[in-house]
């Protein structure tokens, strides 16, 4: 690397070197202003997870039952366990879980679960049982 | 400049190929060996949207074809020989991958042609990067002409690109960066911003490791600060998005989200960017 740098004063910059100076100085002036009102206004509701079946579908070898799980809250939950309750009717009742490593705030998640046999919507619940702080 | 290790010219044509296949190759270990053992490397591998896979080929290719412009591992002269030399950087890096993917045992039998694909495709473009750089860190004395090209303001920003895309690229799959985010306050992500524009400025303009050729002993620090680290860091933050949005990572997010994760990842990609130099 050389020691010393070629001799251009700041006035014999092409003038490009300072419009991209001046854009990225507006960007990083939004940014900094963007986290200052989120640090400053935005709310602090702790996560409000809701879970909702979205499809289900039958499978050769059972019932896929998709889900969405959204975070109405404003902090991140992690470590969130979603439980699938089959009562029992025409088929066996179960229990079958799943965790999610982090669920954002304002944040939608989806997965599903693989039932045995032929199972409807209305025979299945799906509950939260928890969360941690991340 | 430090003087650069020499090494016995090989004689002949295929000597000298074999050469630079071993320097290309040895390059693209440095650079893809901590990402060739990271876990969740493989698992992008077999479930990334195979479109932002090829996007990240896609945009690498434009990104190397420059990069050899300036660095690459052969003496080349023409855009077409550059061209070739990208090429032969993804492939050296791809059969890289290959190799150290089957030894490591996360290819093996049994897995479809998709997700083989996928993992090595994954890992070529920092493999390709190092490739790439080989013959920047190996280079024979007879060539150091070519260390005098002028650099240029694009050039600089573009080797800060490189740098960015880099040390992004190694941290951006890692679940620790999501969990930063969510643990962090705006206050954090604050503070974490001027860290960057701090730290970066450091570099570009006390350490000088920008090139040395932009910043005048006489210019302002403000004058280099604008010039220089400004769009430097917005450049580390584009890629830090870019890096985010490829491995799955801003999907599903709120805006505030995206932005706090984009911040998280902008510090080492600013320091990427601004090391350039020193990395590169």
């Amino acid at each position: 690397m050389p020691d010393t740098p070629e001799e251009r004063p700041n006035e014999n910059r092409p003038l490009i070197e300072w419009i991209f100076g001046a854009a990225s100085a507006i960007l990083v002036t939004a940014l900094i202003a963007f986290l200052a009102h989120e640090a400053m206004f935005a709310g602090n509701i702790p996560p409000n997870l809701v879970a909702q079946i979205v499809e289900v579908e039958p499978l050769d070898t059972g019932t896929s039952v998709k889900f969405a799980l959204s975070n109405r809250g404003d902090e991140a939950a992690s470590a969130v366990t979603l439980v699938l309750s089959v009562p029992g009717t025409e088929v066996e009742a179960m229990q079958k879980s799943i965790e999610f490593d982090y669920v954002p705030g304002h944040a939608i998640r989806q997965g599903a679960f693989i039932v045995p046999g032929d199972v409807a919507a209305k025979d299945i619940a799906i509950d939260i049982s928890g969360y941690a702080e991340p | 400049m430090n003087a650069k290790p020499q090494s016995p010219a090989p004689a002949t044509a295929s000597g000298r190929a074999l050469r630079d296949f071993g320097r290309a190759a040895g390059g693209a270990l440095i650079f893809s060996l901590p990402m060739l053992m990271t876990m969740e490397l493989w698992q992008l591998g077999f479930y990334l949207d195979r479109v932002r896979l090829l996007v990240l080929v896609l945009a690498a290719l434009p990104m190397l074809f420059f990069l050899s412009r300036q660095i690459g591992f052969e003496d080349t002269r023409s855009w077409r020989d550059d061209v070739i030399d990208a090429l032969i950087a993804l492939g050296v890096a791809a059969i890289t991958s290959l190799v150290l993917l089957i030894l490591f045992g996360a290819l093996g039998p049994g897995m479809s042609a998709d997700e083989i694909i996928g993992k090595i495709a994954i890992q070529m473009v920092p493999g390709a990067i190092g490739a790439l750089l080989a013959k920047g860190q190996f280079r024979d004395t007879g060539e150091e002409e070519a260390e005098e090209k002028d650099e240029t303001y694009g050039g600089e920003l573009f080797l800060m690109a490189v740098g960015a895309l880099f040390l992004g690229f190694n941290m951006a799959p890692t679940e620790e960066m999501m969990l930063i985010s969510f643990r962090m306050s705006e206050w954090h992500a604050l503070a974490l911003v001027g860290l960057s524009l701090g730290l970066m400025h450091g570099f570009v303009f006390a350490v000088g490791f920008a090139g040395g050729s932009q910043i005048s002993q006489d210019e302002s620090m403000w004058g280099a600060f604008i010039r220089l680290t400004l769009p430097g860091y917005v450049v580390a933050l584009s890629m830090s998005l870019f890096l985010l949005w490829v491995f799955a990572r801003t999907d599903g997010l709120s805006f505030g989200d995206v932005v706090m994760a984009t911040v998280v990842l902008g510090f080492p990609s600013a320091i990427g960017a601004a090391s350039a130099r020193l990395v590169l």
